[in-house]
């Protein structure tokens, strides 16, 4: 129990049981299974052209957005430059997974994606949906994986609140809530400030959104506060994720 | 022990006994992945319980261990710590499985009720679970539904094994 939960040595251990329980595991979805293919089954054609319209103009913005994107590159590349050592993630460096379950009990939150290792999905990837970061990969069969989800309480994500660039970890809570730490009394934070993820500890890639603090108290005698926050990505909704690869581009510029 | 007791052989049920675990690790997976109900007595705490009081030439304390390393990969929990509960509440069942036998129904299912109550303190210390709201009151609930699901599984259970026994 203390090596497994103190360090990694078990993980192969756990990645062999978890192949073993694989097919116990898509057997116990298999309710969930129908309960989804029915529903798409019973989807009329007016609903699938609806939403093929929504995707239609979101595409559209999006391809918009990305015309922006190259020139922004280009800039942060120049700026990095003068800044010296940098690093940015490979637009080639990204997976997507399908969500196969998802489980929130008591005593961890996670979910099962449909990529394992034969896809080339590795333990501690990231995994971020269309909003913000979700979670962490922990343990891996040939075909499936576990995200480790940002709100269990096993997780801590080091993150800076995107306004001021104070940097502060976030901490899981369950029941869809987060909890910000270490930032001090003296700092400037606010309702509805945006957390993104700082890159520091070298497991989630910087710059992507994490939550949003909902609750700011002070406590008295405390040098920090106690703040209160809730995840951007919709963890109970998501049925699309993407898997960032730990392949970065380390520019190093004199 | 007396050799009076009556016991089960392994061998006239290995297959029962392999498919009950079997079908209660896939019921409780189920519960959790698919209806997303956290709060009901592990069908195969319960099931490792029954065998354990019928099959009386085991020890089942290896059933025990291994159908515990399952839960902590299906769970994500440290590896070892349902195993932890789950050899724990089957030792204390190994001490007492020849009174438990002679017992009536309702007192057998207070006492598993009892030994839900221990798998929920020892689950309380090991896993800090999570409980807000209503949790809390569902969190101990549970040992409760054990008892209201212990007469109708042990005869579920006697059927099956008659039948297996007896065809």
């Amino acid at each position: 129990m203390v090596m497994d939960h103190y360090s990694h040595l078990l993980s192969n251990f756990r990645n062999l049981l978890l192949t073993t329980i694989d097919p116990i595991e898509r057997t116990a979805t298999l309710p969930l299974d129908i309960y989804n293919w029915m529903q798409q089954d019973y989807t009329t054609i007016n609903q699938l052209q609806m939403r093929n319209q929504q995707l239609e103009t979101e595409n559209l913005l999006l391809k918009a957005q990305q015309q922006q994107m190259g020139k922004l590159k280009l800039e942060i590349s120049r700026l990095n430059r003068l800044l010296g050592t940098a690093s940015q993630m490979s637009s080639s460096s990204v997976q997507i997974a399908n969500v196969n379950s998802y489980s929130e009990t008591p005593l961890a939150q996670f979910y099962t994606l449909n990529k394992g290792s034969l896809d080339g999905v590795k333990i501690n990837q990231t995994v971020i949906d269309a909003k913000g970061l979700i979670g962490q990969i922990t343990s891996l069969t040939p075909s499936s994986s576990r995200v480790q989800l940002i709100t269990d309480p096993d997780i801590q994500v080091p993150v800076r609140i995107q306004r001021t660039g104070q940097r502060g970890i976030l901490n899981g809570l369950g029941h869809n809530q987060l909890s910000l730490m270490f930032i001090p009394n003296s700092s400037s934070i606010k309702e509805g400030d945006l957390l993104e993820t700082s890159g520091l500890g070298d497991v989630f890639p910087e710059g992507h959104p994490a939550a949003i603090v909902n609750k700011v108290n002070t406590l008295k005698g405390e040098p920090y506060y106690e703040i209160f926050a809730q995840p951007v990505a919709d963890l109970n909704l998501s049925q699309k994720v993407l898997i960032l690869s730990k392949k970065m581009e380390n520019d190093h510029v004199r | 022990m007396s050799d009076k007791v009556f016991s089960l052989r392994f061998s006239d049920i290995k297959w029962l006994f392999i498919f009950s675990y079997f079908i209660s690790v896939v019921i409780d997976s189920m519960m959790i992945l698919s209806f997303n109900i956290n709060f009901v007595p592990y069908l195969t705490l319960l099931i490792l319980l029954f065998w354990s009081t019928q099959i009386l030439n085991q020890t089942h304390l290896f059933s025990a261990f291994i159908l515990g390393l399952l839960f902590d990969a299906s769970m994500n929990t440290p590896l070892g710590s349902h195993s932890l509960i789950f050899v724990t509440i089957t030792f204390l069942m190994l001490r007492s499985r020849l009174r438990f036998k002679g017992y009536p129904l309702w007192q057998q299912s207070i006492i598993v009720g009892s030994y839900f109550v221990l798998f929920q303190v020892m689950s309380w210390f090991i896993f800090h679970p999570v409980l807000k709201g209503n949790a809390l009151l569902y969190y101990w609930v549970e040992p409760l539904l054990a008892i209201l699901i212990w007469p109708v599984l042990t005869q579920i259970m006697h059927r099956l094994t008659h039948r297996s026994v007896f065809s």
